[in-house]
This record gives C-alpha cells, sequence and structure tokens, in this order.
C-alpha cells in the first residue's frame, strides 16, 4: 500500500453509531433498512455487503446524513445526529465516492475537485493549491484544465476519488468505488483510499460486492432485506 | 472556482438554450422598451415642439387631457400677453384629418409671425400666408405623400396648396403639416378658439414663477415651462401607464417562456445538483447559483433588448412612415436602467419554481442515480 502524502494528522476518524434505523420507499411499501444497529469505530474500515437492492447504499445514506431516517438516528462522535445543518459537516468531514463518478462534465478535472472546497469556504488559492497536489498524487496532473466529459472511464472515477478526499475527510463513504472501473484502476483507487485512511486516521464504510475489496477492510458487514445478518 | 465561473460554464454548455432564453428576455424587455418609450415619446414629441420654438411657457385649459382637448379663447390669449415679464404670445391649433390613405394626419395652425412658424427650417418654398389655403408640409410627411411646392392638398374637403417643405429634425412635426391658425379654425371647427398659447418670456429664470401665476390667477387655465407641460395632461399619463401595464405583462409572459425553459435545464441536472448537495453545497447555496444562472440570462437579455428594440424602431419607420410621429426616433437611453431592473426582477419572479424545485433536490438522490 502507498502512503499519501496529503494526509493530514490530528484529525481522528469519526466514530459512527446507527440505533435501530429504519427507512422505507415508495410511501412504506419498499423496506430498505429494517432496524439496523452498527457500530463503527474511529479509523475503523467496514464493508457493507450483500445483494443488490438489500439496503447497503440506503444504509451508507443514513450513516453521511445524507438521508433522513424514518426511525432510529445515527450517533456522530457520540452525539445523536439530525440532518440539520448536515450540509456543512459533510463539507468539512467527509469524502463521498459514488459508483459513477458523477463529475459535472462542463467542469474541469481541477474544477470538479474544488467544489466540495467552495462548500467548505476554503480561498480560492488554497483550493487551487489542494485540488493540483491531490491531482498530481493521483497521476492526473496533466488532465487538471481538462474537461470532465473528456476523460476516460478510469480517469474520471480516479478524479472523483480526488474530489471525495479534497476536504481531507474524516469520514470516507463510497458506494461500489471499484464496480464501474478496470481492475488496475480498481486496485488504484482501492490502494488510495486505504492508504488516505490508514495515514489520516479516517473512518472508512464501503458498499462493495467484490470479495477482495471486502477482504482489505478491517471488518464486514452483511447485509439483507435491510437488515444486518452478521460478518459476510 | 467562483460561482460565477459555474454559471458562466453551465450557460456555455448549452449555448442554444441559452441563447434562446436570452432571447425570449430580449424580446419581453425590448416590448417593454418599445411601449413605454412609445408613450415616452409621444410626449417627448410635443414637448420637442414648444423647445424648437424657443417657448418658456405652454398655457393650455385646466383639466384638458390632451392638447386636442384644450381650448383658449381670445380674451385670454389677450389677457395673457399683458402679464408682467411676458414678451410673446403665440397661439397653436391643432387638428388630426384623414390624407389620401393617412388616417393620422396631423395639422398644426401656427401664427405666422410666432416663433414656431419662424423656427421652422425650410428646405423649399415659403411659409403660408395668414389666412390663405396655404400649408407648408413637414419632410416625412412629404416624401410619404409624394408632395412638392406647388402641389394640392386636401384637407376635410378643403384644397389647399403646398407653399414649401420643412425639415424641423421632429417627427411628430415632420409627420404633418403647418398651416395658419385661422385655416386649422376654419377646418376643425374651433372658431375663434385656440388649443395653446406659447409664452416667452424676458427672464427665462422667471418661467415657472409665470407659469404658477397664470395658473394661480386664470381659474380656467393650466400653464407649465415649456420641458414639463406635456405631462400635466391625464390623457397622456394614461396612455403611459397603460403602455406600461401591456409592457409588464409582455415582460412576464417573456419570462414565463424562460422559467419554462429553466424547469427544463434543471430537471437535466437534478442529477448534478444532488451530487453537489451530497458533497456539502447547502439550499442556499444552490439557489444562489440558481439565482446567479437567472440574473445573468436575465441581464444579457436586458442588454440585448436595446439592439434589438432599435432594430423595430427603424424597421416600422422604414416600413410604416406615419408611425414615425408616434413612435421615439431612437431608444430612449433614459429608459434602459429601468429596463434592466424590471426585467430583472421578472426574472428572478420566473425563477422562483425552478428555484424551489433545485433546493428540494434531495441529496440522496446522489446516490441512487444510475
Amino acid at each position: 500500500m502507498t502512503t499519501h502524502p496529503s494526509a493530514e494528522p490530528g484529525r481522528p476518524g469519526i466514530e459512527l453509531a446507527a440505533h435501530d434505523l429504519r427507512k422505507a420507499f415508495e410511501h412504506g411499501l419498499v423496506t430498505a433498512v429494517d432496524g439496523v444497529t452498527l457500530e463503527v469505530r474511529s479509523g475503523e474500515l467496514v464493508a457493507l455487503v450483500g445483494p443488490t437492492g438489500c439496503g447497503k447504499s440506503t444504509l451508507l445514506a443514513l450513516l453521511g446524513l445524507i438521508e433522513e431516517p424514518d426511525a432510529g438516528h445515527v450517533s456522530i462522535d457520540g452525539h445523536m445526529a439530525t440532518l440539520r445543518g448536515a450540509e456543512r459537516w459533510r463539507a468539512e468531514n467527509v469524502g463521498i465516492v459514488f459508483q459513477l463518478h458523477h463529475l459535472l462534465p462542463h467542469l474541469t478535472v481541477a474544477e470538479n475537485v474544488q467544489l466540495p472546497l467552495v462548500a467548505a469556504g476554503l480561498a480560492r488559492t488554497a483550493r487551487r493549491e489542494r485540488a493540483d497536489r491531490l491531482l498530481a498524487e493521483l497521476g492526473l496532473a496533466h488532465r487538471a484544465g481538462t474537461l470532465a466529459a473528456r476523460l476516460s472511464g478510469g480517469e474520471r472515477q480516479l478524479a472523483a476519488l480526488a474530489r471525495a478526499l479534497a476536504n481531507r475527510p474524516r469520514l470516507l463513504l463510497a458506494d461500489e468505488p471499484t464496480g464501474s472501473v478496470d481492475s488496475r484502476t480498481g486496485a488504484l483507487i482501492l490502494d488510495r483510499l486505504l492508504a488516505w485512511s490508514r495515514e489520516a486516521g479516517a473512518t472508512l464504510v464501503l458498499v462493495t460486492h467484490d470479495q477482495a475489496v471486502a477482504g482489505a477492510m478491517d471488518r464486514v458487514v452483511a447485509i439483507k432485506d435491510g437488515r444486518v445478518v452478521g460478518p459476510g | 472556482m467562483t460561482t460565477t465561473r459555474l454559471v458562466l460554464r453551465e450557460l456555455t454548455r448549452h449555448p442554444v438554450r441559452s441563447a434562446a432564453c436570452i432571447l425570449g428576455v430580449a424580446a419581453g424587455a425590448g416590448a417593454y422598451l418599445l411601449l413605454v418609450g412609445a408613450a415616452h415619446g409621444f410626449l417627448g414629441h410635443f414637448a420637442a415642439l414648444t423647445r424648437l420654438s424657443g417657448t418658456d411657457v405652454v398655457v393650455h385649459r385646466a383639466r384638458a387631457t390632451s392638447p386636442w382637448g384644450s381650448s383658449l379663447t381670445p380674451a385670454e390669449i389677450a389677457a395673457l400677453a399683458e402679464l408682467p415679464g411676458v414678451t410673446g404670445v403665440s397661439r397653436m391649433a391643432l387638428g388630426k384629418t384623414a390624407v389620401l390613405g393617412d388616417h393620422y394626419f396631423l395639422v398644426f395652425g401656427l401664427d405666422s409671425a410666432g416663433p414656431l412658424a419662424r423656427a421652422l427650417p425650410l428646405l423649399s418654398g415659403r411659409l403660408p400666408r395668414s389666412g390663405a389655403d396655404e400649408a407648408v408640409i413637414g419632410v416625412i410627411a412629404a416624401k410619404r405623400l409624394a408632395l412638392a411646392p406647388a402641389a394640392t392638398l386636401e384637407l376635410r374637403g378643403r384644397r389647399v396648396t403646398v407653399t414649401g417643405v420643412y425639415r424641423s429634425s421632429h417627427a411628430l412635426l415632420d409627420n404633418g403639416a403647418v398651416v395658419g391658425v385661422e385655416l386649422v379654425q376654419a377646418l376643425f371647427n374651433l372658431h375663434d378658439g385656440v388649443n395653446l398659447a406659447l409664452l416667452t418670456v424676458a427672464d427665462p429664470r422667471s418661467r415657472d414663477a409665470i407659469a404658477a401665476t397664470v395658473t394661480r390667477h386664470y381659474s380656467g387655465l393650466e400653464a407649465g415651462a415649456a420641458d414639463a407641460w406635456v405631462s400635466m395632461y391625464g390623457q397622456m399619463a394614461l396612455v403611459e401607464s397603460f403602455a406600461r401595464l401591456i409592457a409588464l405583462v409582455a415582460l412576464f409572459v417573456a419570462m414565463l417562456g424562460v422559467s419554462s425553459l429553466l424547469h427544463v435545464a434543471l430537471a437535466e441536472r437534478t442529477g448534478e445538483l444532488a451530487v453537489l448537495r451530497a458533497i456539502g453545497w447547502t439550499r442556499a447555496r444552490v439557489a444562489r447559483l440558481v439565482l446567479a444562472e437567472t440574473a445573468v440570462l436575465a441581464s444579457a437579455g436586458a442588454v440585448a433588448a436595446v439592439p434589438l428594440a432599435e432594430l423595430v424602431l427603424r424597421l416600422t419607420a422604414a416600413l410604416q412612415a406615419q408611425a414615425a410621429g408616434f413612435l421615439p426616433v431612437h431608444v430612449a437611453l433614459s429608459l434602459v436602467p429601468e429596463t434592466v431592473a424590471v426585467t430583472l426582477a421578472a426574472g428572478l419572479l420566473g425563477a422562483i419554481g425552478p428555484l424551489v424545485r433545485a433546493v428540494r433536490i434531495p441529496p440522496a438522490r446522489a446516490l441512487r442515480m444510475p
């Protein structure tokens, strides 16, 4: 595993806890998360595994305060959390890697990386410096000024990873981050995610179908029909 | 990267759509400029008439709704000439009639020795003689009606000889004819009355005081300084208010179109906005982004409206010469700040729907996107 030069000590990973979380869609007809109770220690690397549609991504959204639970609650560093002010909290503490890159195609790679930093209120120079450094570390410095729409699939996911790491997150949420890229890029992305988490002490919660990816985590949580059914 | 840059990138991403938006706004804002400008222009033409003659004070019948609705008697004209500080009084009688298919041909009856008649720059011929069935004709009307000195013009069944052609550079005047006061009185059954009295005063600084004296001492009369008297007409104010209202409706209809385009644009960007919300953008920041986009579109449209309105004015004047007297010669630049402000306000109102939609996009949608 490579080290991560952007890692910043002194900001411990977030400690997460889910307390009897429930979430349903379609007016309650489709239950996505059904009474999940889960604790994730600061700096712990956790994989959520399970079949498609079992509620892994919804649980990830609930843990990141992106989705409001129907019942139950999430604790952040021992404090009960709500969605009020959650954007600011995410901007300063959370990095998200989506299954697909979800870059804004009409912005350059560097501009995409800076988006969370805009939300976090960083000055322009600081944003630019941080984006440039991250892109250099991920081997994308030469693509910094390229529109995201013109990148290859692998490059896009690497740029998305840079965006997730831009705010030096204490919590990384990744939804099948290697699911849409070739094995070499997938390995690189996983390597960087692990490097960041180990070096910075960030907590990582990752959804995956890939047993090899899950095997690289500290702990694997298996989900089925919206419930935790034990280690995978 | 600033919000401005983000906005510009978004707008240049779909250049055709952005151009359509700007054109829609420009059409609405142009209609506003033209309609309000036309109302202003009509009043402006009348005001320019008095400025042309060097008139200091204009007197008309109190509570008249337009210059045509005003009537002054010879006794009142004589009394005005006796006012201290007044050095001259000339009469103006007005009429409008149909001439050779033009249903709104203006006939100005002036004292041949008065300052306005004397100020008329003749291109050819001479001024009409007092009491004769003679007329000088404005250059626009002469061109439109193919009239030259010695030609005959029929006004309300009376044959009038054209004695000259003038160019005052005031569209209203250049689009009609000037005759003696007595001819207008006879043609339009004014008897011995006239519509307006144009006063010149010894000291121009006393214009307002003399106007106030007239209004105060003659209960049936009202007076105003030469650059302000037209605003006293209720009918003119009504026309202007109506034009403003119609213009606002046109502007809001245009902004509804823009609002629909914004809705479509936001529907396409739902996923991107969800991602922004997921990575920490607040509702307020997303709202600012949408509002900034709308503001840029509205401002660009308002600015584009100026050349567009100017083009419409020129085309209208070229294709419909008699309209020239009622339309402003150029877009009133003094109206541009008002138009930009009203367009921005309309744009922001039109953006409310898309804005509400944008800030309601749940960030979790980013995780459910294919």
